[in-house]
């Protein structure tokens, strides 16, 4: 791997001073990031949602430590995005075993037809009800006829 | 060899690389083709159709569904159960997505429900992990190893990772599912999403690439 300063250096994270003094710095407007904040906004920015704002730019401008860690994030990334195109171990059998699954669940049959089935038999059911009735009250007519 | 020889060499190698790149466009045009039509002929209740898609893509649907639960046992169960709900739900599906990443979404919303009836389990199987990485000797991997080296502890701190890390990272930073997607099939806000994510970026560069001094926290 090239491109990346000596371990030496890495080890010596540049931390932002300590103010000297209360009184507001008016050569400097904004307050500077010490490297923990950067680090949580390097593993924000590092899919590309969002860039780096002024504040984190000039820190990374200044800080070697920094600068390696946004690099070792960006290894990562594209090692993650190559994850996706590696195979994983399959087990042959799997593609029969999730066709047997299909199968034994989800029939055609059993999730479409069977609705259709019900609404036969209920509908059959209230024929064969109305059938009764009427039956039966033609009866009752016919005997107060008699 | 001649210079020339070696020019030629070289003509006919980056010719040869080309050919391949064409061939390769081509057949996976060819092939989102096939899955279109297969999806088509699935729609109108073919289930022969249907049972080519599974044969098409049950790979990469395994592989995620492995990523996601770091176990061959439950990542079979969760590609059952997805193309179960992918072949019930079928006519729902839009030709404006791809069909992968719709399954993508299925996989994950399987995954996520599977995973949530078994958590007491897998925390204690983590626990036994964590306990693991915390002996290996200190390195400094950026500056070492090939690819292939470092996508094995790449996969394995991803396995190691808690769940509701790991599947934010693999179906952002490994299947390039969008945030608001995420969000929806494990039912988390996208800030939250979003926390999760940054959170497991982090552990997994404190594993995979340290910091010199830096001890990867468990
Ligand atoms: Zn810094």
């Amino acid at each position: 791997m090239t491109g990346e300063p000596p371990a030496a250096v890495i080890a010596t994270p540049s931390p932002a001073p300590a103010p000297t003094t209360a009184a507001p710095q008016p050569t400097s407007p904004m307050p500077r990031l010490d490297c923990a904040s950067l680090s949580e906004a390097l593993a924000e920015t590092a899919g590309g949602d969002r860039g780096h704002d002024p504040q984190e730019v000039a820190h990374l401008e200044s800080c070697l430590r920094c600068r390696v860690e946004q690099f070792r994030y960006r290894h990562l990334m594209q090692a993650l995005s190559r994850l996706r195109d590696t195979p994983v171990p399959t087990d042959p059998r799997l593609e029969s075993q999730i066709l047997v699954y299909l199968d034994r669940h989800g029939t055609r049959w059993a999730w479409d037809a069977r609705p259709r089935l019900a609404a036969k038999v209920a509908a059959g059911a209230a024929a064969a009800a109305g059938l009764i009735a009427f039956t039966a009250r033609h009866r009752r007519i016919a005997k107060l006829a008699s | 060899m001649t210079a020339a020889s070696r020019g030629i060499l070289r003509v006919v190698d980056s010719d040869a690389a080309e050919a391949e790149r064409n061939a390769d466009a081509r057949s996976e045009s060819q092939s989102a083709k096939d899955t279109a039509q297969l999806v088509e002929l699935s729609k109108s209740g073919d289930r022969e159709a249907f049972d080519r898609l599974v044969r098409v893509t049950h790979r990469d649907a395994y592989a995620l569904a492995l990523r996601l639960t770091g176990n061959a046992e439950d990542a079979r169960d969760v590609v059952q159960d997805a193309y179960l709900r992918a072949y019930k739900g079928i006519d729902r599906f839009r030709g404006d997505a791809q069909f992968s990443t719709w399954l993508y979404r299925i996989v994950a919303n399987c995954s996520n429900t599977h995973l949530s009836r078994r958590q007491r389990q897998r925390h204690d199987t983590l626990s036994i992990h964590t306990e693991l990485i915390d002996t290996r000797p200190e390195h400094d991997p950026a500056l070492q190893g090939d690819r292939a080296e470092l996508r094995v502890r790449l996969d394995e701190a991803i396995r190691k990772l808690p769940e509701r890390l790991r599947s934010v990272v693999v179906l952002r930073d490994v299947y390039d599912l969008p945030h608001e997607a995420i969000a929806a099939e494990l039912g988390i806000s996208v800030t939250a999403a979003k926390v999760r994510l940054h959170r497991a970026r982090r552990r997994l560069r404190e594993q995979v690439l340290p910091m010199p001094g830096e001890v990867p926290r468990p």
